[in-house]
């Protein structure tokens, strides 16, 4: 790593896709930029004042010469558009089978806790050729989850979940950053990904110590906290059975329906009365103050679990 | 030193006293006001600068602390944009050459133009209080949480302060618009319009609509911290996402507050210095529309990564994309402009020459941004930083240079010393391009915005920007000492030096308090460059 | 901007560019309150049915009362102008007085609401302590908070409007216009009104 860098490492699945877009783009606007400056030094040099160069043709409009650079500029534009907005698509969809990890962003460090309950500050370890899902919240301000050697970023904003998805194509150790202007210590608010081989990452994992994963700690506050009470399946009180119910359509009671995403689990676990399930009362009362950012996101995991064990 | 008898006394007749210059309605003397305020914010927000380029020449965050550190890039960012860039060709040049360009004898309400100024300066003691008092750390961009809840900084004192600056930035607008359809000259139709007045008018409608909108914004932040009303506080239901709509609804068309102004003056520069009339003056006005309209409609590509939905993602990098057209079609015009002209090289020429070139450069990086997947990379690295700063300091500041030499003479009644405006257009262009062009480099890196302290692999790249920016300093500082010594020393300027049309032209440099000994007529296009020009453009001998 | 504009434009001419201004400066407003607004339709499509347990809360008598206040108060400032036009000065100052006068009471059964509220632990301002109704106390909260916002900024508005008219009609006799400057400052007063006809249905009427 010696000598002054001019392109930074490609690590990820989708690097090699952004970096060509990158430099095609940089050829295009290298090449524009050189056609402008040749005609701006040609206009200068032949036509400076003084010069015997032939200046007939004088006030003559050219609308052909106008219209042509609009819709070629409109042309080039939409093109670019398009490209770009194809590879922004695929960010919102991460592939089946994905390796799903919870982040969580605070003043001033990043935190880690793999599915089996292993926990990490500042680090996070993830295997090679693996799509990896990491589902981020923030505990105060709004932080960025940038690894710039895999060429992707999220925020990760208070009072949302959002997630971020990228498969490493290279082991090693890269940087974590926080992009996102977070306050006093936000330069040091870095951490490191240390991507492993498959197998080295799973003995990693397992190393670690035993404690439950995600979902069974989401499992222990589900019933600590009385959800189970209602939503369990022999409760007196009419509540909606939530296994089946992440990632399926949910029809409320105002006629619209509602694909439950996490956000929509959140949701209704902090204000549940906003989008009641059609055919059922709005008894459930709002867990805003009782629960941490952490621990929803284990209930979160824990009811979307609820959807997988059962499915084919 | 013999004044020429002939020549009207212009308005500094009117008296040199404190109370001459600090009570006068005439807009000629309040765009002195303005620049002097201004000048001193620029070079207050240029320290801030300096040190954050002393900082950030090595890795280690070692000249300052953190917590100074982001007070510093706060303060350059409120005091740059809201205390320079925002009003700087419009308080500055606009105020002083939008009523000699239509021929009137003032601004439509003379008075409310004053009263703008003591607003602006009562905004600014607001902030400079803030600054005094410790600082803001929140960014200028002031996003919630942090604004809101986290930050232990004077932000509520900086906010009343841009809140203040806000209104005054209305009410200027408000003159401009109002001047522009009640006062033009006879037979001064729209399309006879210079492109100045154009962008001026453009710009003062963007600054009436989006203003209010970053009051309203501010004005939550202040109801948060002071009175407790919690608005974007995620604790109360409250959602950071939509405070960043808010704020950049007002904040991207701040980009063309900033920057169709600076496009006004070079399209006055480039016809009047290669003798031709505009190439395509229709579609330049248009266009000028169209970059204000479409201004509105883009404040959503600021947040490709915030976890807004990626459709609304993708119909704001459509709408990016379809601003550059008109962008584009500038540039262009500007560059035919030249042809089959008579072209001289003063430092006006200079100066909008690269802007042309920096402005370019710092637009075609925006295709960079608004292309989605690149940009998931790019922002909130430097390359935003470098982006914007070729629009703002590379174009519009360029620009505000080539404005001031163009009409110097016009505004004081003396000539700059041409040679020394050649070199600092020259050293400005170079110091810009080694402080700036390395901050591409680091953002495709992957270097982080408002980082006080960076990994090494970073640090020639930042090295070799803190070096250019000493130079830059110089090419800025360089117009400071030998425009201030030509207001004593500099040669009289005739009433039209450059032999430019315009209505500002055809009136004594510096005007009579009213402008006009008796009122001009239109009676054709603007822009009507005779050929062939003559050999040199004359001054007065001393 | 008052009868500003450069002297010796023929006085129509001059009244037109005054009037430009405010329209000019009323669409700026407009904007401030609409982004306000959008704050507001957000969260009501996000919390419709605590938006409806909090506008219940709101006294619906004072609400309308105060409509009733602001709307004859922009009749009475209407009444000045036209009497400001015909030059009968005395009544024009008077009718500026009471137009101000039932401004004031805008503000003081406005504050008597925002007392009431701030005793039923209603107000999410300054800590106090803030216990809404309803099992949604987040989202009833968020109603709270921008009714807050929304009124008070009206408030501030209403108050300038108020220096504005008893300004005026103390310095009527000094004036070379003053009618002129009645109609401007009126036009002021009467989009204060129209702002709290928009905030009266959208916060007391959608209960």
């Amino acid at each position: 790593m010696n000598g002054i860098a001019l392109h930074p490492i490609e690590a990820s699945t989708v690097a090699p896709e952004v970096d060509l877009m990158f430099y095609s783009l940089l050829a295009f606007s290298l090449g524009l930029g050189l056609v402008l400056t040749i005609l701006v030094l040609r206009f200068a040099i032949v036509y400076r004042r003084g010069s015997r160069a032939d200046r007939s043709d004088p006030h003559k409009r050219d609308p052909l010469l106008e219209m042509g650079w609009t819709i070629g500029a409109a042309v080039v534009a939409l093109g670019l558009f398009v490209w770009g907005a194809n590879g922004y698509i695929e960010r919102d969809h991460p592939p089946e089978g994905s390796i799903v990890v919870a982040g969580f962003g605070k003043q001033w460090m990043w935190r880690f806790q793999h599915d089996n309950g292993r926990r990490e500050i500042n680090e996070l370890h993830v295997p090679k050729d693996r799509p990896v899902v990491v589902r981020l919240a923030a505990e105060d301000v709004i932080h960025s989850f940038y690894v710039p050697a895999f060429r992707v970023k999220q925020d990760a904003v208070p009072g949302h979940t959002t997630q971020i998805w990228f498969e490493a194509s290279r082991t090693g150790t890269y940087d974590l950053f926080c992009a996102e202007y977070c306050g006093t210590q936000h330069s040091r608010m870095r951490g490191r990904i240390i991507v492993m081989e498959p197998e080295d990452f799973a003995a990693w994992l397992a190393a670690g110590p035993a404690t439950q994963s995600i979902a069974e700690e989401g499992e222990a506050l589900f019933r600590s906290l009385g959800c189970s009470g209602c939503h369990g399946p022999n409760s007196a009180i009419r509540a909606p059975d939530l296994h089946n119910v992440y990632g399926h359509p949910v029809a409320l009671q105002d006629g619209t329906v509602r694909i439950a995403d996490q956000q929509y689990i959140r949701d209704s676990i902090l204000q549940p009365e906003r989008d009641v399930a059609a055919g059922y009362e709005p008894v459930m009362p709002s867990f805003a103050d009782l629960v941490s950012e952490d621990e929803l996101m284990k209930l979160v995991t824990y009811v979307k679990s609820l959807a997988t064990e059962h499915s084919p | 030193m013999s004044v020429i008898a002939s020549e009207p006394p212009g308005y500094f007749a009117q008296g040199m006293g404190i109370k001459a210059w600090l009570l006068s309605t005439d807009h000629k003397r309040i765009a002195w006001l303005y620049l002097v305020s201004l000048t001193a914010f620029f070079l207050l927000g240029g320290a801030a600068a300096t040190l954050i380029r002393l900082e950030l020449a090595t890795p280690a965050g070692d000249l300052v602390s953190d917590d100074i550190y982001n007070r510093l890039f706060t303060m350059h960012g409120i005091v740059m944009v809201w205390f320079f860039l925002i009003p700087s060709i419009p308080a500055t040049l606009g105020n002083f050459l939008l009523p000699l360009m239509l021929g009137a004898k003032d601004l439509a309400f003379p008075r409310l133009n004053l009263a703008s100024w003591y607003v602006f300066i009562s905004g600014s003691l607001f902030t400079l209080y803030a600054v005094v008092a410790g600082g803001v750390d929140t960014g200028w961009t002031f996003y919630t949480p942090f604004s809101s809840l986290y930050s232990n900084s004077h932000v509520a004192a900086a906010a009343v302060g841009v809140f203040i600056v806000g209104f005054s930035t209305i009410m200027t607008g408000i003159n401009f618009i109002v001047t522009t359809h009640r006062m033009r000259a006879p037979g001064q139709t729209w399309f006879r319009l210079p492109i100045f007045v154009w962008t001026i008018y453009t710009t003062s409608l963007v600054m009436v609509l989006a203003t209010p909108v970053l009051a309203a914004t501010l004005l939550t932040i202040i109801l948060d911290r002071v009175f407790g009303i919690g608005l974007f506080d995620p604790d109360k239901g409250g959602d950071p996402l939509l405070f960043q709509h808010l704020f950049w609804f007002y904040s991207h068309p701040a980009v063309y507050i900033m920057i169709l102004p600076g496009m006004g003056v070079v399209s006055e520069i480039i016809p009047c210095f290669a003798r031709r009339p505009l190439f395509g003056y229709r579609f330049v006005a248009y266009a000028t529309i169209a970059i204000g309209v479409l201004g509105f409609l883009v404040w959503g590509h600021h947040m490709f990564v915030s976890g807004q939905s990626a459709f609304a993602g993708i119909v704001f990098s459509f709408l990016t994309f379809m601003i550059a057209v008109p962008s584009a079609i500038k540039v262009f015009n500007w560059t035919f402009t030249l042809r089959k002209g008579s072209v001289a090289f003063d430092a006006p020429m200079l100066y909008a020459l690269f802007f042309l070139a920096l402005f370019t450069f710092g637009g075609l990086a925006g295709l960079f941004l608004g292309q989605l997947a690149v940009d998931v990379h790019l922002t909130d690295t430097y390359f935003v930083v470098a982006h914007f700063h070729y629009i703002m300091v590379g174009g519009m500041v360029m620009a505000f240079m080539a404005g001031m030499h163009f009409w110097w003479p016009k505004m004081t009644g003396r000539m700059y010393p041409e040679m020394w405006g050649r070199v600092a257009a020259v050293t400005a262009f170079i110091g810009f391009n080694l402080t700036f062009f390395p901050q591409y480099v680091l953002g495709f890196l992957g270097m982080p915005r408002r980082y006080h302290a960076y990994p090494d692999e970073f640090g020639p790249w930042h090295l070799l920007s803190s070096a250019g920016a000493v130079v830059l300093a110089l090419g800025y500082l360089m117009p400071l000492g030998y425009l201030t010594w030509s207001l004593f020393y500099g040669r009289r300027a005739p009433a039209d030096p450059w032999h430019a049309t315009g209505l500002e032209w055809k009136t004594s440099s510096p005007p009579p308090q009213h402008n006009f000994e008796q009122r001009p007529e239109v009676t054709g296009p603007p822009y009507d460059y005779p050929l062939p020009a003559p050999s040199r453009v004359e001054g007065v001998e001393p | 901007m008052t009868g500003d504009v450069a002297s010796a434009e023929p006085e129509a001419t001059g009244r037109a560019t005054s009037e430009l201004g405010v329209f000019v400066f009323l669409a700026s407003e407009g904007l401030l309150f609409g982004a306000l607004l959008l704050v507001y339709f957000i969260d009501r499509l996000q919390n419709g049915s605590a938006f409806v347990a909090g506008s219940r809360e709101l006294s619906l008598l004072l609400g309308t009362t105060n409509t009733a206040v602001l709307l004859s108060s922009s009749f009475v400032a209407a009444l000045a102008t036209s009497w400001g036009e015909a030059g009968r000065s005395r009544p024009a100052r008077v009718a500026l007085v009471v137009t101000a006068a039932l401004g004031a009471c805008f503000l003081g059964i406005k504050a008597y609401e925002y007392l009431d509220e701030a005793s039923r632990h209603l107000l999410p301002v300054f800590d106090l302590a803030f216990a809404p109704p309803g099992d949604q106390p987040q989202a009833t909260e968020r109603f709270f908070s921008v009714y807050l916002a929304l009124t008070g900024t009206h408030a501030l508005h209403l108050l300038t409007g108020m220096v504005l008219m008893l300004s005026l009609a103390a310095v009527w006799s000094k004036l070379r216009r003053p009618a002129n400057v009645l109609r401007l400052a009126a036009l002021y007063w009467h989009f204060i009104d129209v702002i709290w006809v928009v905030l009266f249905p959208i916060l007391y009427l959608v209960r």
